[in-house]
């Protein structure tokens, strides 16, 4: 990045410096940080919303724009307009006119989309008189993301992701059921705060980017199976059931129409819920299939969307095989010592040094945050399980060699974080989960490791990882590194095919003919495979 | 002191290892020890090194599993045709309860109470009130041990206290664990006990018996 450089920010009370490389405009700066300004316009000029006030001398002269929209008392104030400053290093701004905050962040292409997905054309013919957009949606237990497509145009416009509300009824979906389950004001309410959450996510494009909600035309919606159900408000009681577990659990809702009103969207919006594979495969999951284009003929190609429930797909040729692992949240930093989400203050990637003892820990969005580390995320302790092994601290079996050790201290600068034996054998246990759905699938497919033409790993968890350690540590099977994509929001990209383009539609429904749904709680060898798992060790696959 | 020459015996066993375990009991009792002294001084003293080190700091499922693994192969070797019962410790009966098919902790306190010496009734997983109760009718176990993964099957669990009583089975103890489970009091759960580990659950059956004998 040529441009690269740092600001300093101001908002209320707080400061925070952000960095930028590429970003044409204060605005564009903004839009990747916590705080951002407000704007009805996209950007172009076109509203003057976005004040800012400069505090040191990196004023630069008015343009002609600013000049329109901002008084006399204003621009001789150092009020400019973010869409209009330049970046300039060591610049330090105010932000005057903020937007609303509802915890959203801005997705941008390169956030998610993959190396090497190909986008189909748009060919869904569309009434123009209902609008010219449409919104894919990712419904995901802890994150919703969107993204805004103008299918006219052919294009994505805008994206963002936002805090699902319904984790005040918890953060994982077997609480929410049951607390739909419970009564019928409770699952009126979940279906109501998952609306919401959506409606705050077209809100917050709409009037911050300056498109009409009203000319949204079209939205698809993928999420898994429970989120879908709870949405929908009906058959969620059933994933209650493990004999519903394989079975499928249709999500739909016949009078979509509160939905466009609460939306603000246009009333004769076409609004589309992609349907669930079966049990707790959703169509995240099939998205993803979709999005990765893995089930080509003649080829191998693995997918792990991991979370707290991991969904696994194996294409074997011309079987799409799928499960589905409850390997807790140990992958997402829950229930460790140090372990929090991945997000500004984790420590996201671990490396050894060669001249000291201690190891180097990198952490996420330092720049604008406190640069200080708060915690580890997933991919860090995959990391750092990885490096103690090598220095023969731990053994495979998660044992600190030294038997009078309990724990080890990574130290950084700003303090030390804690990892207990009984922190490895948390994510021992989630990690066993994992490899012992890709060990059935599989054995069920009749696959072996070196078969595989490609892997993808999906998610938050996976865009940080090591390939490498991961390997080394039984996560991923032993493949050669080259063939594994870190893809991210896969679920998103698959949605935004289904939205504007039928042979996509139609592919899904060719892959769901193919699809064969594996329960592990029905298979008699699964806890010699779990076990076999648990080590510390590179994956052995029959 | 033959304890000490079931040293090894018992290093094999806390290490996992499990053909050099079974090939040690093989040995030992060719050398003239019998199967109830190999668990007796070999197999329990092994189960209570590893229980102590089991305290939630220390705790590694996977030690666990290959103890229970090399414990249930010797276990084979001693006797051939079926397990050791000891009477005087009576009937447990163990199930996954109904909504969840996460029975991994069930059968690894199987192992374990197994090797201690209890006559153990699996019911299974996915396993309703009625089949755990009709099965208690049969067995007249003292105790009945329920584990869940996932929440949903609070509310089940909560409801096995009232079905035995109705059933005449009040003097039998209720003993919960499990993912979800361990995370609630007995109060919460309405039952007696909440285990943390297969151990826990040893000392708890301890407890009871050492009452009723008194």
């Amino acid at each position: 990045m040529e441009n690269a450089g740092k600001i300093r920010i101001t908002f209320g009370n707080n400061n925070f410096f952000a960095t930028f490389g590429n970003e044409a405009c204060i605005k564009e700066v903004l839009d990747l940080t916590p705080v951002r300004v407000n704007s009805g316009c996209r950007g172009n000029g076109a509203c003057g919303l976005c004040k800012i006030k400069i505090l040191n001398d990196h004023v630069p002269e008015p343009t002609v724009t600013e000049q329109y929209h901002l008084t006399a008392k204003e621009l001789n104030n150092a009020v400019r307009l973010a869409c209009q400053v330049v970046p300039v290093s060591g610049m330090h701004i105010q932000v005057i006119n903020a937007a609303q905050f509802f915890g959203s962040s801005v997705i941008r292409p390169t956030d998610y989309y993959m190396k090497k997905a190909f986008f189909p054309v748009s060919d869904v013919p569309r009434d123009k008189k209902h609008g010219k957009y449409g919104l894919s949606v990712d419904l995901g237990s802890t994150n919703i993301s969107a993204v805004l497509w103008d299918l006219y145009e052919n294009k994505r416009i805008s994206g963002r992701r936002i805090l699902n509300k319904q984790a005040q009824f918890g953060s994982d979906v077997i609480t929410r059921i049951v607390a739909a389950n419970e009564s019928g004001a409770n699952a009126h309410r979940l279906s109501e705060l998952a609306l919401e959450t959506i409606g705050n996510v077209i809100y917050d494009i709409c009037s911050q980017d300056g498109y009409n909600p009203f000319e949204i035309s079209a939205v698809s919606i993928v999420g898994n199976t429970a989120e879908l159900a709870l949405l929908c408000g009906r058959n969620y009681e059933n994933l209650l059931y493990p004999k519903n577990w394989v079975k499928k659990i249709e999500c739909a809702c016949k009078d979509k129409s509160p939905w466009t009103y609460k939306w603000c969207i246009n009333p004769n919006a076409l609004i589309e819920i992609v349907p669930p594979v079966g049990g707790f495969i959703g169509s995240d999951l099939s998205a993803g299939v979709l999005a990765t284009d893995m089930a080509k003929p003649g080829k191998c190609c693995l997918l792990l969307d991991f979370g707290t429930n991991t969904e696994i797909a194996l294409w074997d040729g011309s079987i799409l095989w799928v499960t589905s692992a409850a390997g807790g949240p140990a992958f997402e930093g829950c229930g460790l010592s140090s372990g929090i989400p991945a997000g500004p203050g984790a420590i996201y990637k671990i490396d050894a040094s060669n001249n000291s003892p201690d190891f180097i820990c990198h952490t996420i969005f330092s720049e604008w945050q406190s640069r200080q580390p708060k915690g580890i995320c997933g991919s860090g302790i995959v990391d750092l399980i990885a490096l103690l092994l090598d220095a023969d601290i731990i053994t495979s079996k998660g044992k600190f060699n030294h038997f009078q050790t309990n724990s080890y201290e990574l130290r950084t600068g700003a303090g030390e974080f804690t990892l207990t034996k009984r922190d490895i054998d948390l994510f021992m246990r989630s990690k066993a989960a994992i490899g012992t759905g890709i060990g059935f699938l599989l054995k069920s497919s009749g696959v072996v490791a070196e078969e595989i033409d490609h892997i993808y790993i999906c998610g938050a968890f996976g865009k940080n990882l090591n390939i490498p350690n991961a390997i080394k540590i039984g996560l991923l099977p032993v493949v050669n590194p080259n063939i594994i994509d870190l893809c991210g929001n896969t679920a998103l990209a698959g949605c935004e095919m289904l939205l504007i383009s039928s042979k996509s539609r139609e592919k899904l429904e060719l892959i769901k003919q193919k699809t064969n749904l594996i329960n592990m709680a029905n298979e008699p060898e699964f806890d010699m495979f779990y076990r076999e798992n648990l080590f510390l060790r590179p994956m052995e696959v029959s | 002191m033959n304890d000490l020459l079931l040293r090894d015996f018992v290093t094999h066993l806390l290490e996992g290892d499990c053909s050099q375990a079974v090939k040690e009991a093989e040995r030992l009792i060719s050398s003239g020890y019998t199967a109830e002294q190999l668990v007796r001084n070999g197999i329990e003293p092994a189960a209570e090194t590893l229980n102590e080190k089991c305290t939630s700091v220390q705790f590694n499922l996977l030690e666990i599993m290959l103890f229970g693994r090399a414990a249930t192969e010797v276990m084979k070797v001693l006797y051939p045709g079926g397990s050791a019962v000891d009477s005087n410790k009576g009937t447990l009966l163990l199930a996954t309860m109904e909504g969840d098919v996460h029975d991994l902790g069930k059968n690894i306190t199987k192992m374990v109470l197994t090797c201690k010496g209890y006559r153990i009734i699996d019911c299974g997983k996915n396993c309703c009130i009625s089949q755990l109760i009709d099965m208690a009718v049969k067995e007249n176990p003292f105790a009945v041990g329920v584990s869940g993964l996932i929440s949903s099957v609070v509310p089940k669990v909560r409801q096995i206290r009232q079905a035995m009583d109705e059933q005449g089975l009040s003097q039998v103890k209720i003993i919960a664990g499990g993912g979800t489970l361990k995370q609630l009091t007995p109060e919460q759960l309405n039952v007696d006990f909440v285990a943390e580990t297969a151990f826990d659950v040893d000392r708890f059956l301890i407890e009871i018996l050492g009452g009723e004998n008194k």
